[in-house]
């Protein structure tokens, strides 16, 4: 018995121990206030830092030092050594070294994409089996707070219980039944149906009766009523009550889901030994003025569903961004544009007259549209703010039938008609602009007139020209040609009538074919037709030509997407160019050997050979690539530093250690 | 022996009448008729069973085949979907071990009844409730004391309930438990032997023949029936 009482006592103490120990671990990281350490990638640590190797820092305090109180003086104990040189015991105090780790980084961007890297390092005693511990790690880009994807480290008891938590719901859910003719009697149901509604099996295998039938028993029984009688009502209200609760019981059993979304790593950690370090990588798009990143990260310790410490959040991490487009090359670019002083217009109407006279008539045709519509297009011409009329030019067209000189005749007087219409038309437009015209007095403090001014539009006379066009046989050739209804060897006939010189005997052999018919109903009314050219010229210009420069919008538009880290934009628009600011839009987009072409016909600045350094960096050509950048370097020295920024140069200053400083004498002066 | 038949008559009186009814609502006619149901936008189709489905029950009940052998007959007939009207019959003249006087068993007796059932949910299906008419000429010897022997007629009103269980469309099995309460008229007999009409008469000490009347209350019957429907 005192056995038997002796072993359950130390089982007893063992399991509250074990309790004890896991309340115990925690109270420790209460206090410690224990965190999590994040550090750049330790491999590549000196290779783009600022800070080339561990800095070594004083530390005050060492622990051979003392301060004590001897009556009530206060004295400092150091300990003494004996000084090798002089014989003399000097006090000694030994400098403790502290490492600095470097907490910034330089980043290159290229093809407009950033590669962050940093580790993730837990401390043994955050890990524990029961705990899971999620990591959030946050961007802070310009003025925007990404979250980035979360880093879980469950324990192997942690993870078990969740696995039972589902387990748990999925037997809940397997007493669900979905089937809900599960609930119904159906055999008790088929035997009463045979018994009392035999007919139903008669009439079941007949489709040809409407789907809404009935089947009774001889007591009126229904097949419904049979199947609600024969259904375990209270076996179909436990399941849908189950159904209906399903959310709550997942809830009350997955304590805590597995989370995939949005989750980088979910480990489960079988025997803690040492710390947890976990590389994170995180790739991010560049954007417009992006010099630098922060990263930093934020835990929590949950133990089921509970929180049970929340871990600091961790000094943030710098990334400071280089980009190729900092080459950029920001001048403005010029075009010339040539203004001449002269203009011309020319526009056709259509103004149909009596057979052999040349009144205007305006009740003919479209005559009034027509003479409404040059009368606008004049006013506007006339009172155009960059443009004045000078001259106008009017020929009347006719068509070929009759004789030419009649037609001739006929023309110029046409012709003739509508010049003196518009004369007086523009006369009078004159005159009414004229009358807007006023003057402008100014009148002084003592009401007297101190200056009057003419102001309104000046508009020179316009003058008018009337010139007869004859038979428009051109405009005739080009009807004919483009014509749908003549086919190829009536339009080969017309062509060769064009050999017959007289007008009026050409229209006589044509008058023989049958396509004249066609000829002079659809494309003679075409033919008469009024030419106005209107003779404009600039207003205040006095030089013919004149040479402006504008800026080339199109290139300062591709130089911004290339600012804009938009490269394939500004390739596509700089491409044409083929100036150093479209080399460096190649290079940011590796396109090396275009780069290259472009870069080697440019004179030499720090600039271009830099950039040939890169590209010959990346054709692979080292020793061109390392002359190039030294070169650069010594045209302009703060090429050494950028360097380091751009990953092609910076592996091979490393490899042939380029930067390295040349011994320095220190002169101690004594 | 006119109590006997005056039951009798009344027991098949209930039927016929039962009977006369159930053939008056039998002349609808209707199998296949398309009815307008209760909403007029409906058209359904109604098929009614015709009324000779399943209305006649035959059962018999194992236990009392068992008790002594005894035959028994019970027909139903339903006239509603929860009434059954029933007849019972049961008749037992047999002698067990005649040869040996001292454990002669003689269970003579004749039973009959007639009453409805009620059947909450559809006739020959599920639960049921019984009353009805019971007569019983018994001659019986007494389970307490081999020497005491009862015969005599008695009649009363006989309540059972129980469940039937479907088994197939025209097969049911039955179990039930019934009781019934009335008068008896009934001699008693105490005799070393076991046989009617021997011994000394022990419920009446006066000498006269006239049997002696009394009020009972007892259990009737436990039924395992199997029952045909058709």
């Amino acid at each position: 018995m005192k056995i038997k009482e002796i072993h359950l006592a130390a089982a007893m103490l063992l399991l509250m121990l074990s309790g004890c120990g896991q309340t115990r671990r925690l109270n420790h990281i209460r206090q410690e206030n224990t965190g999590i350490m994040l550090t750049l990638p330790q491999s590549r640590i000196d290779e783009t830092s600022f800070l080339d190797d561990s800095i070594a820092m004083a530390a005050p305090v060492s622990s051979d030092t003392m301060t004590v109180n001897i009556d009530g003086h206060e004295m400092v104990l150091m300990k003494a050594i004996k000084d090798e040189e002089t014989g003399e015991m000097v006090a000694h105090q030994e400098l403790q070294a502290a490492f600095v780790t470097a907490r910034f980084r330089n980043v290159a961007e290229r093809h407009g994409n950033i590669d962050l890297e940093f580790e993730v390092r837990v401390p043994q005693s955050l890990v524990s089996e029961d705990w899971q511990l999620r990591f959030y790690p946050q961007m802070r880009i310009l003025e925007d707070t990404v979250n980035l994807e979360k880093v879980i480290v469950t324990g192997s008891g942690y993870r078990k219980e969740q696995l039972r938590g589902y387990e748990r719901y999925e037997r809940f859910l397997s007493k669900i039944v979905s089937d809900t003719t599960k609930f119904i009697d159906l055999r008790n149901l088929e035997i009463f149906l045979q018994r009392n509604m035999p007919q139903i099996y008669y009439f079941k295998t007949d489709s040809s009766y409407v789907s809404e039938q009935q089947f009774l028993s001889y007591f009126g029984v229904s097949e419904k009523m049979a199947i609600d009688h024969y259904t375990n009502r209270y076996a179909r209200k436990m399941n849908e009550r189950r159904i209906a609760k399903r959310d709550k019981m997942y809830a009350k059993y997955v304590k805590s889901p597995i989370v995939t979304t949005g989750v980088r790593l979910d480990t489960v950690i079988r025997n803690a030994e040492g710390d947890f370090v976990y590389t994170y990588v995180q790739p991010v798009r560049t954007r417009k003025g992006l010099k630098k990143i922060d990263i930093s990260l934020q835990g929590e310790m949950y133990q089921a569903d509970r929180r049970l410490y929340s871990i600091p959040e961790t000094e943030p991490l710098t990334y400071y961004v280089s980009s190729i487009s900092s080459f950029v090359n920001k001048t403005p670019r010029y075009l010339t544009r040539v203004i001449e002083r002269q203009a011309e217009v020319d526009a056709t109407w259509q103004i149909e007259f009596k057979a052999g006279g040349s009144d205007i008539d305006f009740s003919l045709g479209e005559n009034a549209a027509q003479m409404d519509n040059i009368s606008r297009n004049l006013r506007r011409l006339m009172t155009d703010d960059e443009f004045v009329l000078d001259s106008i030019t009017i020929a009347a067209y006719a068509s070929p039938e009759g004789s030419v000189t009649l037609n001739n005749r006929l023309c110029k007087s046409r012709a003739g008609a509508i010049e003196r219409h518009f004369d007086r038309e523009v006369r009078m437009l004159r005159d009414s602009i004229d009358r807007t015209a006023g003057m402008l007095i100014v009148v002084g403090d003592d009401m007297t007139e101190s200056s009057m001014s003419k102001v309104g539009r000046n508009i020179p006379d316009i003058t008018f020209k009337s010139l007869n066009g004859g038979e428009n046989w051109s405009y005739l050739d080009v009807l004919v040609e483009n014509d749908e209804r003549m086919n190829e060897s009536e339009k080969a006939v017309y062509s060769d009538s064009r050999e017959i010189r007289n007008l009026d005997d050409r229209e006589q052999h044509l008058k023989s074919y049958p396509f004249y018919a066609h000829m002079k109903k659809d494309l003679y009314p075409k033919l008469r037709n009024v030419q106005f050219r209107f003779f404009l010229h600039r207003r205040d210009m006095v030089k013919d030509t004149v040479h402006t420069t504008v800026l080339d919008s199109v290139y300062m538009a591709g130089v911004q997407m290339l600012e804009d880290r938009d490269y394939e934009g500004a390739v596509s628009i700089l491409g044409q160019y083929n100036d150093y600011n479209a080399a460096i839009a190649y290079v940011a987009l590796d396109r090396n050997i275009s780069a290259m072409n472009i870069l080697e016909k440019l004179p030499e600045t720090p600039q271009v050979n830099y950039m040939m350094a890169v590209v010959y960096s990346r054709f692979g050509e080292e020793k061109k690539a390392v002359e190039r950048y030294l070169t650069s370097c010594r045209q302009d020295g703060s090429y050494v530093h950028r360097g380091n920024l751009d990953p092609e140069i910076a592996a091979l200053i490393r490899k042939y250690n380029l930067n390295a400083e040349p011994e320095d004498e220190f002169d101690y002066g004594f | 022996m006119y109590m006997k038949s005056l039951i009798f008559s009344i027991a098949f009186l209930f039927v016929a009448a039962f009977g006369a009814s159930a053939q008056q609502s039998g002349t609808e006619s209707n199998d296949s008729t398309a009815v307008v149901s209760d909403t007029v936008k409906e058209r359904k189709q109604t098929f009614r069973a015709s009324e000779n489905t399943a209305r006649f029950a035959i059962s018999t009940n194992i236990v009392d085949l068992g008790w002594f052998l005894t035959p028994n007959l019970d027909i139903q007939y339903s006239f509603g979907r929860r009434w059954s009207v029933e007849a019972m019959t049961k008749y037992n003249n047999w002698t067990f071990r005649e040869e040996d006087p001292m454990r002669k068993n003689r269970q003579c007796s004749q039973e009959y009844s007639a009453g409805v059932r009620f059947w909450p949910w559809y006739v020959y299906s599920g639960w049921w409730f019984s009353a009805g008419g019971q007569y019983e000429e018994y001659s019986q010897r007494s389970l307490t004391n081999i020497y005491r022997k009862e015969e005599g007629d008695a009649f009363g009103l006989a309540l059972a309930a129980g469940h039937s269980i479907q088994l197939r469309s025209w097969l049911n099995i039955d179990f039930g438990l019934g009781f019934w309460s009335g008068y008896k008229l009934y001699k008693a007999y105490e005799g070393t032997e076991a046989c009617p009409d021997c011994g000394k008469r022990v419920d009446r000490l006066d000498g006269s023949e006239e049997p002696s009347g009394k009020f009972f209350l007892l259990p009737d019957e436990v039924f395992v029936s199997v029952m045909f429907i058709f």
